[in-house]
């Protein structure tokens, strides 16, 4: 699948229906859903900055769902290496057992491995369950840090667990300890030249490919060792027994940084387990982990710097599906929702103590809006790209049509004839909220449109839904038949039409995005406050006929 | 601005501790917490008390480690990184009860979210019978949130009083034993009703039909809030205590108010369960979740405070609308 780091999270790309037919680590041919999946078998790192902690952050930032098997445990902080507990190598093997058994998996990570029973219980595996992408970061720590006891976790590593690895991931003193220990030499690396040489001689130890990392050893441009400030950079070497390539960065002079090395390698079998080609995984695997060296957290006391694993996580304040009740409960938001859901206009009107005058004005201003609310709806069919959207536009056009004859209808019944809805003038508030409408539809995007429309559609529905719930409400008062107008099943189906295309709408948004269009809701919400106060202070305020229950 | 949004180098990289055990599957244990926490943009660190074979078909083995270890685990931590947050999972071992209490003091640990696990999604005994005892004395002290279902709730009590509470049939029992669990020392309550089932009466009911819903509880010593949702007859997802207690755990360390940490978390949750339920089966389930989580995080919604006098069981856009009223 395509994938380009500078504008998307993987995780977001992740359709968990997806349904793929794969051969299984048995051999057998099945169906199954694609959800990325890995394993890392590894230490713990009780501090969080490397071991299986590191690599499961790292796989649930890249949207993969991360299985470990854990090798020793260490009392470990970034500031050094307090004891190391050893698990026996049976234990392991059921850890791996216990974990493929369920969820299948090809993309493994080993970091570091503690003893050479434990690598030799992880060859046993890789042949068992056929880890045929199989990412070896040759972390060199051993239990005892005995170095005799290193040198037989190299042996076993290079000659039983090499020859099965997909991908082998070390730095430039690592590489070297494991040439060295087969009696190969590798010295005086000075140059990204010489890094090709050495890599080429891993190759020769059995892995599939070879990613020697070059951050022990800045280049300057000519690609020579330097210790230069200006220009430096890090190259690391990708060998594939064939040909080199080369990913460049700039090296950035953070001091020590905890847990780099197997948050590359797990980022890798993370983009790995998304199905990338080998060349795609590392550069991003790199990129990923150049973003979260660049942006560690300032967090006190910690005597060096840890990595971010989290630059990539974007949080959305609202679950799917819930972003209504998140903008009517939001702090901004609630003063001029509650003023105008509540406006004495309205409890008059249900109490029918308003004056006819007062909702005579009403409706034939709101016949006024209506037509501008149509054109509103016209607008976003000219601003939607699909056949489905335009429809859906259209038939909100005709719905405010048909919402138009009742009012028509209704209008009659209280003494406003169609010839003096058309030759009313528009009042100043119905003016200013209905451009609003239209400049925002104009000037933006539809979801803009369906923000700024929204306190409309919705809060009409909240209103005589209130009101029909007040024990002020006279059911029998004049003006009952425009509570049940908006409290009535065809209304509510429009409300939920709306609410829909909101939340689905909110999802494509960013944060920052979201923060404005909760602006235009706020405002159009105040600008629906403005049209019931105008007619309220023309024929209630102004002839002292405002009702004592409701000052 | 979230503490957890700002890089003010000003502003501490919010942080939480998980103290619980291994679970190699990834979906419960210190690994699904530090997914959790990741999802939520908290630095997660964690200390293993137990390791575990374990997947979503059960537990073959348990592995307690031994309580020095488990004091070395959290000194390396917590000498090096500031934290006023730890989350509580599972204790195999009593022994260890102890020394985890005098590293909450030692560190002065304010927010402490302990996660019951006394028996597992799956019907096992995760703890030792002394357990229970040690932990009310040396660990509910502690608490700033203690969070269980209401199976656990009950075992709970039953070994507390050291006689069996009253059968629970309604809606009012569940209450009494969120206020008996709360004199023990948590100041907040999160009771989940998972399999229990009520009808419009707010009876308890062991024959769960459409009308039927169920509801997470948080209690403040004061007042019930609740959490309502209609009842449905499938299985725990491996995984979800954990995720739930880690969540709000997650919250607390990003200043969250206790409170709505709760709340938020309550919702993620469910809003990953009902996610991961819609579009697959075993095992697919637990490993979903996390991805689920992923996108949903956070919700600031409002919580219905059971004094209310407009609440009404039975959510929907109208109620949600409705509940919206200012008053």
């Amino acid at each position: 699948m395509p994938y380009n780091p500078l504008y998307e999270s993987l995780s977001n790309q992740f359709d968990p229906s997806r349904i793929e037919t794969v051969l299984d680590p048995m051999g057998y041919t099945i169906k199954r859903r694609a959800l990325p999946v890995s394993l890392t078998i590894a230490g713990s790192d009780c501090s969080g900055g490397a071991g299986i902690q590191a690599d499961l952050k790292t796989m649930t930032s890249l949207g993969v769902y991360g299985m470990s098997a854990i090798t020793c445990l260490v009392a470990e902080n970034a500031g050094g290496v307090d004891s190391v507990e050893e698990m026996s190598p049976a234990f392991v093997e059921s850890q791996i057992d216990c974990c493929i058994r369920d969820i299948p998996c090809h993309v493994v990570k080993t970091g570091m491995l503690g003893s050479p029973e434990i690598v030799k219980a992880v060859a046993r595996s890789a042949k068992k369950f056929n880890f045929s992408k199989l990412v070896v970061d040759p972390v060199m720590v051993a239990t005892s840090g005995d170095s005799l006891v290193t040198k037989d976790i190299v042996s076993v590593l290079n000659e039983e667990l090499l020859p099965l690895t997909y991908l082998v991931t070390p730095n430039i003193p690592e590489a070297i300890v494991l040439a060295k220990n087969q009696g190969l030499d590798i010295s005086n690396i000075n140059s990204v030249s010489d890094m090709e040489r050495c890599a080429a001689v891993i190759h020769k130890l059995g892995p599939k490919h070879v990613l020697l990392k070059g951050g022990h050893m800045p280049v300057n441009n000519l690609g020579l060792k330097s210790s230069d400030d200006e220009d430096l950079r890090v190259v690391d070497i990708l060998y594939d027994g064939n040909r080199f390539y080369h990913f460049s960065s700039s090296y950035l002079k953070k001091g020590e940084v905890h847990g780099t090395g197997c948050t590359l390698s797990s980022a890798i079998a993370s983009f790995l387990a998304w199905e990338h080609s080998l060349t795609e995984a590392v550069q991003f695997g790199i990129d990923y982990v150049h973003g979260a060296i660049t942006h560690s957290p300032p967090i006190n006391n910690c005597s060096t710097n840890i990595l971010n694993h989290m630059t990539r996580l974007r949080i959305v304040p609202f679950a799917p599906g819930h972003f209504i009740e998140y903008i009517l409960s939001h702090p901004q938001v609630v003063p001029a929702w509650k003023e105008y859901i509540n406006h004495k206009f309205t409890n008059m009107l249900a109490k029918g103590t308003l004056p006819l005058p007062a909702f005579q004005d009403y409706l034939k201003q709101d016949y006024l809006y209506l037509v501008n609310f149509a054109r509103a709806y016209s607008l976003k069919g000219y601003k939607e790209n699909t056949f489905p959207n335009i429809l859906e536009a259209a038939q909100s056009v005709i719905h405010v049509i048909e919402e138009k004859e009742l009012h028509v209808s209704m209008c009659s019944s209280y003494g406003v004839s169609l010839q003096d809805l058309k030759s009313c003038e528009e009042s100043p508030a119905c003016t200013a909220y209905s451009r609003y409408i239209l400049d925002t539809g104009a000037a933006q995007d539809v979801a803009a449109l369906d923000f700024v429309q929204a306190p409309c559609l919705i809060g009409y529905y909240v209103i005589a839904a209130r009101l029909m719930k007040e024990p002020f409400r006279n059911p029998q008062g004049p003006y009952q038949k425009w509570v049940d107008n908006y409290f009535c099943e065809d209304y509510l189906s429009a409300v939920r039409r709306g609410c829909r295309q909101i939340e689905e709408i909110v999802l494509k948004l960013s944060p920052e995005r979201i923060q404005e269009l909760i602006e235009i809701f706020i405002r159009a919400t105040k600008f629906e406050t403005l049209f019931w106060e105008t007619p309220y202070y023309e024929y209630v305020t102004k002839q002292n006929l405002e009702d004592k229950e409701f000052s | 601005m979230e503490a957890n949004q700002s890089h003010n180098a000003k502003t501490n990289h919010p942080t939480c501790l998980t103290i619980a055990g291994s679970d190699c599957s990834g979906a419960a244990g210190i690994q699904a917490d530090l997914k959790v926490m990741t999802a939520h943009q908290v630095y997660g660190m964690s200390v293993l008390t137990a390791l575990t074979c374990q997947n979503s078909h059960g537990i073959t083995g348990i592995y307690p480690l031994h309580p020095s270890l488990i004091q070395r685990q959290i000194d390396a931590c917590l000498s090096d990184i500031q934290c006023r947050v730890v989350k509580i999972g599972m204790l195999p071992d009593p022994k260890s009860i102890p020394v985890i209490s005098q590293a909450l003091t030692k560190y002065k640990i304010t927010d402490v979210v302990m996660d019951s696990v006394i028996i597992s999604s799956m019907g096992n005994v995760m703890c030792e019978t002394p357990t229970i005892p040690a932990t009310i004395q040396h660990l509910f002290p502690h608490l700033l949130v203690y969070a269980s279902n209401v199976m656990e709730a009950f075992i709970l009590v039953e070994k507390t009083l050291k006689k069996s509470p009253p059968p629970l049939k309604s809606f009012p029992d569940i209450q009494n034993l969120m206020s008996i669990i709360h004199r023990l020392g948590p100041k907040f309550v999160v009771l989940r009703g998972h399999h229990v089932a009520f009808d419009k009466n707010m009876m308890i009911t062991e024959k769960p039909d459409s009308k039927s819903w169920t509801a997470d509880l948080i209690y403040d010593g004061k007042e019930f809030y609740i959490f309502e949702k209609p009842y449905n007859t499938t299985k725990s997802i491996h995984g979800e205590s954990c995720s739930l207690t880690a969540a709000i755990a997650s919250n607390l360390a990003c200043n969250i108010p206790p409170l709505q940490a709760i709340h938020e978390a309550l919702y993620s949750i469910e809003w990953a369960i009902q996610r991961v339920h819609k579009k697959s089966s075993d095992p697919y389930k637990s490993a979903q979740l996390f991805t689920a989580l992923g996108h949903s995080s956070k919700f600031s919604g409002s919580l219905i405070s059971l004094k209310s006098e407009n609440y009404i069981p039975q959510a929907d856009l109208t109620s949600v609308l409705l509940s919206h009223i200012p008053s």
